[in-house]
C-alpha cells in the first residue's frame, strides 16, 4: 500500500487554496478556484497582496499574485460593481486587493488552528512588483483560476533562526 | 437606528454596507471609522447603536476599540465581523463584552443572524 503523506509546504498551500475557494465563491461569486500547476517558484505576475502568519514554530506569509488587469477585475468583483460603474480609482484596487489576501489569511489561520497551531496575523502588505525571496526563505506556490481569472498563490516560509 | 462600521479597509466597509443592503438591516443609517482611534471619536460624535468592528486594524485593534469603550462606561451593542475567528479569540471578545462575531467571507444571511439576534 502506498500512503502518500503531505508534507507541511503542502498543507499550507493546500489551506491557502481551500481558503481562497471559499473567498472566491461567496465575496468574489466566482465559483471557487481551479489549481492548474503547483510548483516551487516565484510566478511572473507583477503585482502581489502578502499577510504574515507568526507562530512559535513557523513563521510564513501568504499571498495571492496576479497580473494588473486580473487585480483591476478581482477588485471589481470584490467591491460588487456594476458594468455601468465608475473605473475603480488605484489605491481602491490597492486596498480591495489587499483586503483579498487579509480574508484569504484569516481562513488559512483558522484551518492552522483547527490542527493545534496559534498563529498572530500580520497586516495585509500589497507590492507592485514581482516578489522576490530574501537569504533564508522558499516558496511554494499554486498557479490557479478564479472564474476564469489567473492568479498565483504562494506560501513563503522563512527559517528561525537559533 | 445607527450602525458604526469600523474596518481600515474601505474595501470592506462597503463589503458591509452592501451585504447589509441585501439584509433586513439595509435600511438603517451607517457611518464609518477607518481604526479603533477614529471609531472613538466617531462614537463619542455620532452615538451609534451597535458598533460592528474590524479586529486586526492599525493604530487601535478592535479589542482595544472595546475594552475602551467598556472602561469609559460605554455599553454600546459592539460585535466583530473580522477575517480571523480562533476560539481564544471568540472567547476574548465575549469576555471583553461583544454580542456577535461573525467570520469573513460572511453571506448576507449569516451577517443578518448575528445582527437581527442583538438588534432585534
Amino acid at each position: 500500500m502506498i500512503i502518500n503523506e503531505k508534507t507541511a509546504e503542502e498543507t499550507w498551500l493546500d489551506a491557502l487554496v481551500d481558503a481562497t475557494g471559499e473567498t472566491s465563491n461567496i465575496f468574489l461569486d466566482l465559483g471557487g478556484i481551479r489549481v492548474l500547476r503547483r510548483s516551487d517558484c516565484i510566478p511572473e505576475f507583477t503585482n502581489a497582496s502578502f499577510v504574515s502568519l507568526v507562530g512559535d514554530s513557523s513563521s510564513i506569509q501568504v499571498g495571492i499574485a496576479a497580473s494588473s488587469d486580473a487585480c483591476q477585475t478581482l477588485a471589481s468583483r470584490f467591491l460588487g460593481m456594476e458594468e455601468d460603474d465608475d473605473e475603480l480609482e488605484h489605491a481602491e484596487i490597492v486596498d480591495a486587493f489587499g483586503e483579498l489576501a487579509n480574508v484569504v489569511a484569516g481562513g488559512v489561520k483558522q484551518q492552522i488552528a483547527d490542527q493545534g497551531e496559534t498563529m498572530f496575523l500580520g497586516l495585509p502588505l500589497v507590492m507592485e512588483q514581482r516578489p522576490q525571496l530574501s537569504d533564508g526563505q522558499s516558496v511554494i506556490s499554486a498557479e490557479c483560476v478564479m472564474g476564469d481569472i489567473p492568479v498565483c498563490l504562494l506560501v513563503i516560509f522563512t527559517r528561525k533562526l537559533n | 437606528m445607527k450602525l458604526l462600521i469600523v474596518d481600515d479597509s474601505k474595501t470592506m466597509r462597503m463589503i458591509i454596507i452592501r451585504t447589509l443592503r441585501k439584509t433586513s438591516l439595509g435600511g438603517h443609517d451607517v457611518v464609518q471609522a477607518g481604526n479603533g482611534k477614529e471609531a472613538l471619536d466617531v462614537i463619542a460624535a455620532e452615538s451609534p447603536d451597535v458598533v460592528i468592528s474590524d479586529w486586526n486594524m492599525p493604530e487601535m485593534n478592535g479589542l482595544q476599540l472595546l475594552q475602551q469603550l467598556r472602561a469609559n462606561g460605554n455599553q454600546v451593542t459592539f460585535g466583530f465581523v473580522t477575517s480571523e475567528s480562533t476560539s481564544a479569540m471568540r472567547e476574548q471578545a465575549s469576555e471583553a463584552g461583544a454580542s456577535f462575531f461573525v467570520t469573513k467571507p460572511f453571506t448576507p444571511e449569516s451577517l443578518e443572524t448575528s445582527l437581527t439576534q442583538v438588534v432585534a
